[in-house]
């Protein structure tokens, strides 16, 4: 289908544009989120809200998120999602490094949040590798 | 709220990847014959699973309206511990230990998350 080299790189591509959409997500959701269109109980302003900058922000994300599915399910037929999965958890690390170093999200900075990142990353480690064993054809899967 | 909204989205993402377990076995059993798309797009589990998708996708973007992306995103981990679950009592799959190790961990890491 894709050579392991192409693999690799839909893997990469997959790994930035979740951690794209996942910000864009945040950055439209925390400025004038759906959450404010449906507090307005009454006067439901859903148009009004999809014409706005953070909906555009978020309808970006959705589209990063999109084609990241879509990268990731070529790139898990080259690839045993047992090496798959652990990877794709490095975003967790890509988000918070932006989320709290970039000034435009300005989020907490945590020793407790690391450790907690650490924690699930082995935890999703551990069960990508004891569910899909090396031998068996990762496409089943999918 | 924000943690309702959250545990929803893990429970939405969660059906919608069973769902699509259950698509794919049967159009896999299915056998040769139609095209592999048209047995897709007539099996009421593959729309299931694209609708619990969907609506998870919704939901979390609710959750992210009042909570810290650095916080709530690595909880959605928690879809591999109800997927274990559900697996296991479900769909009868074996477990093995390193794999329910994997899943403590993995609850233990959000239970931190949650008091950050």
């Amino acid at each position: 289908m894709v050579t392991k080299s192409t693999a690799r790189l839909l893997i990469i591509a997959s790994l930035v544009l979740t951690t794209a959409a996942q910000l864009m997500f945040r950055l439209g959701m925390q400025t004038s989120g759906l959450h404010e269109v449906f507090s307005h109980a009454g006067e439901l302003d859903l148009l009004g809200w999809l014409l706005s900058p953070a909906a555009l922000v978020v309808i970006g994300g959705i589209a990063c998120y999109g084609v990241s599915l879509l990268c990731w399910v070529v790139a898990i037929s080259r690839f045993e999602l047992s090496v798959a999965y652990p990877l794709l958890s490095l975003s967790y690390i890509s988000v918070y490094a932006i989320a709290v170093y970039w000034p435009g999200f300005g989020e907490q900075a945590s020793i407790t949040k690391l450790l907690g990142i650490g924690l699930i990353m082995l935890g999703v480690t551990l069960v990508a590798t004891s569910s899909y064993k090396p031998a068996a054809p990762a496409s089943s899967q999918a | 709220m924000e943690y309702l909204f959250l545990a929803v989205a893990v429970l939405l993402i969660t059906a919608g990847q069973v769902m699509q377990k259950l698509a794919s076995d049967k159009v896999a059993g299915q056998g040769p014959g139609q095209s592999i798309f048209l047995r897709f797009a007539l099996n009421v589990e593959f729309w299931i699973a694209i609708g619990c998708l969907g609506l998870g996708t919704l939901v979390w973007l609710l959750t992210l309206s009042s909570m810290e992306v650095s916080k709530a995103y690595p909880m959605l981990s928690l879809s591999f511990v109800l997927t274990t679950i559900i697996a296991r009592v479900h769909l009868k799959e074996s477990v093995s230990p390193v794999r329910w190790i994997g899943v403590c961990l993995i609850c233990a890491g959000a239970a931190l998350m949650s008091g950050a």
